[in-house]
């Protein structure tokens, strides 16, 4: 799981594998609200999950998001 | 061989059922020899569409770059980028409330960015409330709308939870479809020409079976087929030339063909075939040699991987289309969405085109057994002449850009910048059309011309490929000229000409009618009495 969802922010923040592990959103100029839905949109396509509006906010790093998708896949 | 494969691989990507996000976004782009500006004008957002529409573009060799102004439901247009190629209004309509008469408020919005500015306009609509166009046109603004997908997206075009959090409500699904709508069937025909040809193998592509094998009752028209060859059937009527190449014997294909009544596609549909055992890399030769076409305007579909390698050996510039032999709905699927295969504006000379090349092959048995002269009495040839002709302007466009052979300067303009020559004092284009008994050509070429001091100067022209062979070039463009040159008695008439990669034919034809020898670019000065050219048994007219 972890390895996808670094995959896929690598791929949206345009940053590599290694710089996604310590990626913080407050820290990141072109992180805005857009590059978080594609974020959303990317893990609920490779994860078959729906994210809850309520948890999109809280997609801030990867730890938050490893958080969030966890809770979307016990739902589903 | 690995472009080949990388084009396979990207087909699967690019045309699939399901479009992934990450897939699209990590794919590996086909190399591209245009770079367009794109402005996006807009009142919610396009940057989840533009994230993924790179591999769409890209496929028909185009990068975009993107530039966007500030959110405006009132759509001032204020700051529009110079160097932008084409601006991009992305509206959702349900910002708007019931009160608001869209047609007029968008009209009106338009006219004034179109006053502002030249570049082509596409605007794209979103949301539940429908406009309805009719009767709308402002040279070179297209007008689409999302509502076009409703079958790709499965109705799930909006995702309401978005609006909190950002600017945009469209499903990540719609944004995907909408991609590649936007990538590979609407904007690709404003930047480049589009296919001239579709060809098509038989067996397993345009029905289940092989004809050899099965024969002519045992080969299954699937629904999936019945779906493909309607569209083909579709794609003729707009002005596509059909053709077939195949490995089988020309007399069972035609048997097939009367005999299955229930094949939506005719035998008479097709315009060019190559049906027989030599490769079908020979018989793509006598294609597009029947079709007068080069291999890079032609689109080929074959289920076979093998034979698509090796007529893809053979024109390296042709498209392709690796078939599904079971599903031919997937075919269909993926010429619905191939690049160049999208007409904007259809005009009646598109079906003109089909049934003029079929008149052809009549033209050569006469040319063969009679004198010229004889021959073009026989034919009973009448051109018709339009100064400035707003009408025909779409036509005019569409001719001066996709004319490769027979165009002197490759001015390329769009329809607004025709609409201007036309309406400023000294310009003139002057189109004209072809009918003879056999068939009626019409709109085949046309002249720019800029009248300066005491000097006529014919900027450019073009005359559609159709059109020539039957002897009377030089009577037809001279006369167009003659046309512009009463109305202004010019001292001197110089004709315009640049050397292109392909434009030899108009260069061979500007020497032989002037004698003198075209450099890489210039004009040549064309003497009067060249225009006292006779034109007997030809009825011209003027409007």
């Amino acid at each position: 799981m972890t390895e996808k969802i670094i995959q896929v922010l690598s791929s949206v923040i345009k940053k590599t594998e290694a710089e996604v592990l310590a990626l913080e959103k407050k820290n990141e100029r072109y992180w805005d609200s857009l590059q978080t839905i594609e974020i959303v949109f990317c893990l609920e396509q490779e994860f078959g999950i729906t994210i809850d509006s309520d948890d999109i906010p809280s997609l801030k790093s990867l730890g938050s998001i490893e958080e969030v998708v966890r809770r979307a896949l016990k739902k589903s | 061989m690995d472009t080949f494969l990388s084009k396979i691989e990207l087909q699967k990507i690019l045309f699939g059922e399901e479009l992934n996000r990450l897939s699209l976004q990590s794919c590996q782009l086909a190399p591209c020899n245009r770079t367009v500006k794109i402005h996006v004008f807009r009142n919610h957002a396009f940057e989840p569409v533009a994230s993924v529409i790179a591999p769409f573009l890209s496929y028909s060799g185009i990068a975009a770059e993107f530039s966007y102004s500030a959110y405006d439901d009132t759509f001032s247009f204020s700051d529009i980028p110079d160097n932008a190629d084409t601006i991009l209004v992305w509206i959702d309509l349900d910002h708007y409330g019931e009160d608001i008469d869209l047609k007029f408020f968008l009209s009106e919005r338009l006219s004034v960015l179109r006053a502002k500015n030249n570049a082509d306009i596409v605007l794209v609509a979103s949301g539940s409330r429908m406009v309805d166009w009719k009767d709308f046109h402002i040279s070179g603004c297209y007008i689409a709308s999302t509502d076009m997908l409703r079958s790709y997206y499965g109705g799930i075009l909006f995702d309401e939870r978005l609006q909190r959090v950002t600017a945009t409500r469209l499903s990540n699904i719609a944004c995907l479809q909408v991609a590649r709508w936007l990538g590979m069937v609407i904007l690709p025909p404003i930047f480049l020409p589009n296919l001239k040809a579709i060809v098509l193998d038989l067996d397993n592509t345009l029905y289940k079976g092989v004809l050899g094998e099965d024969g002519i009752d045992g080969v299954v028209l699937t629904q999936g087929h019945r779906y493909l060859q309607e569209k083909l059937k579709e794609l003729k009527d707009e002005g596509f030339f059909l053709s077939i190449v195949s490995k089988n014997e020309i007399e069972d294909v035609q048997k097939m063909f009367e005999k299955r009544k229930d094949f939506p596609l005719k035998w008479d549909d097709f315009s060019a075939v190559g049906i027989s055992w030599q490769s079908k890399s020979l018989n793509m030769s006598v294609i597009t040699q029947q079709l007068r076409i080069a291999p890079d305007s032609l689109l080929f579909i074959d289920d076979n991987i093998g034979e698509v390698v090796s007529v893809v050996a053979e024109f390296p510039d042709i498209r392709f289309i690796l078939a599904d032999s079971i599903d031919g709905c997937r075919t269909k699927d993926i010429l619905s969405f191939y690049p160049g295969l999208f007409k904007w504006h259809k005009t009646d000379d598109d079906m003109k085109r089909v049934m003029d090349l079929r008149s052809n092959e009549v033209r050569e048995k006469l040319q063969q057994s009679l004198t010229q002269e004889e021959y073009i009495q026989e034919l009973n040839l009448q051109i018709a002449y339009h100064v400035n002709s707003r009408e025909n302007l779409v036509r005019i466009a569409e001719l001066g850009n996709k004319t490769n052979q027979f165009i002197l300067s490759y001015t390329r303009l769009k329809e607004q910048d025709f609409e201007k020559i036309m309406n400023r004092a000294g310009c003139d284009v002057v189109d004209f059309s072809l009918k003879d008994r056999l068939s009626d050509s019409g709109l085949i070429g046309a002249i720019i011309t800029k009248f300066v001091g005491e000097t006529l100067f014919v900027e450019d022209i073009f005359v559609s490929c159709r059109a020539l062979g039957r002897g009377i070039e030089d009577v037809m463009i001279l006369k167009a000229i003659d046309v512009v040159r009463k109305k202004y008695a010019p001292k001197e008439v110089q004709v315009c000409y640049k050397k292109g990669e392909r434009n030899k034919p108009a260069l061979m034809w500007l020497e032989k009618v002037s004698g003198c020898t075209a450099g890489e670019n210039g004009s040549i000065i064309f003497p009067e009495n060249l225009f006292q050219i006779e034109s007997n048994h030809i009825l011209m007219s003027v409007e």
